[in-house]
């Protein structure tokens, strides 16, 4: 299942921005460490951020793409089932729309 | 062109949002800073001409030229500063489309603000005024707050740019 969600905030610039698009994907082979998810946290509700860590059991350490974003420490480890999805694509504000890399 | 399409598509259905977070509530933006600081300029280089006067300058006048100087490169510096992080951090996608020449007009401004270090023709510190004013009435556009112009009450009166916040 795929769905487009909308990205508010700055803490994943420069690779997503505010007012940016993203579209996920529910079903993916795997998860990587680098690429970027969409969960809902149970503290924060739907936030997207980038796969810094994978534990052995699957859990995921999260965090954004500069020194603005919530600290991973407060995230904390986020279990695979509240994963929304994975992001496939972007679409960006600035014109093109590109694929997030890996 | 994909973008313009969703975002419209966003307006009727409203895609569901997902936060980046950022730590530091980031919000608090308003070019009155790079107002007062650019109106500074010219007085700083108004009070520097009037010691140009003088006859004979006095150990405590070039002390005086030293410290106006000295302030007017801050205040200079200052214009750049609380402009760039307007346009750098406040500033957006949706912001530019409203200002479609924010850059140029930011760009203008850094140059302006240069000039006005090495100068102390007072027409040069005018003009940087004027630019600055005209970048903060592109900030309130994008506030949706209008404005108007008026005096400053205090010296080197002139025209300034004010949101008209009661409107």
């Amino acid at each position: 299942m795929l769905r487009l969600i909308k990205v508010q905030g700055e803490s994943m610039t420069p690779r997503l921005l505010d007012g940016d698009f993203v579209l996920i994907s529910r079903w993916y082979p795997s998860l990587k460490v680098g690429q970027l998810v969409v969960v809902d946290h149970a503290l924060y509700g739907v936030i997207v951020k980038k796969v810094l860590h994978i534990a052995p059991d699957g859990q995921l350490w999260l965090g954004g793409e500069n020194n603005q974003s919530l600290l991973s420490e407060r995230i904390g480890w986020v279990s695979p089932r509240r994963i929304l999805g994975k992001v496939i694509t972007c679409i960006c504000a600035s014109a093109q729309h590109r694929l997030v890399k890996d | 062109m994909m973008h313009s399409v969703i975002k419209t598509l966003d307006k009727v259905i409203g895609f569901q949002t997902a936060q980046a977070h950022c730590d530091i509530p980031c919000k608090i933006y308003d070019p009155s800073t790079a107002q007062l600081a650019a109106l500074s300029c010219v007085r700083l280089i108004d009070l520097i001409v009037e010691l140009e006067a003088k006859e004979a300058l006095g150990v405590a006048d070039i002390a005086q030229i030293s410290r106006l100087v000295s302030e007017k490169e801050t205040a200079s510096s200052e214009v750049k500063e609380a402009v760039r992080i307007i346009w750098g951090d406040y500033f957006k996608a949706p912001q530019f489309e409203q200002v479609p020449n924010a850059h140029a007009l930011t760009h203008s401004i850094m140059m302006q603000a240069s000039k006005c270090k090495q100068t102390v023709d007072r027409e040069e510190a005018e003009k940087l005024v004027e630019l600055v004013n005209e970048f903060s009435e592109a900030f309130w556009l994008t506030k949706g707050v209008a404005t108007y112009r008026s005096t400053c009450p205090y010296p080197p009166l002139l025209e300034v740019v004010y949101p008209d916040l009661k409107g």
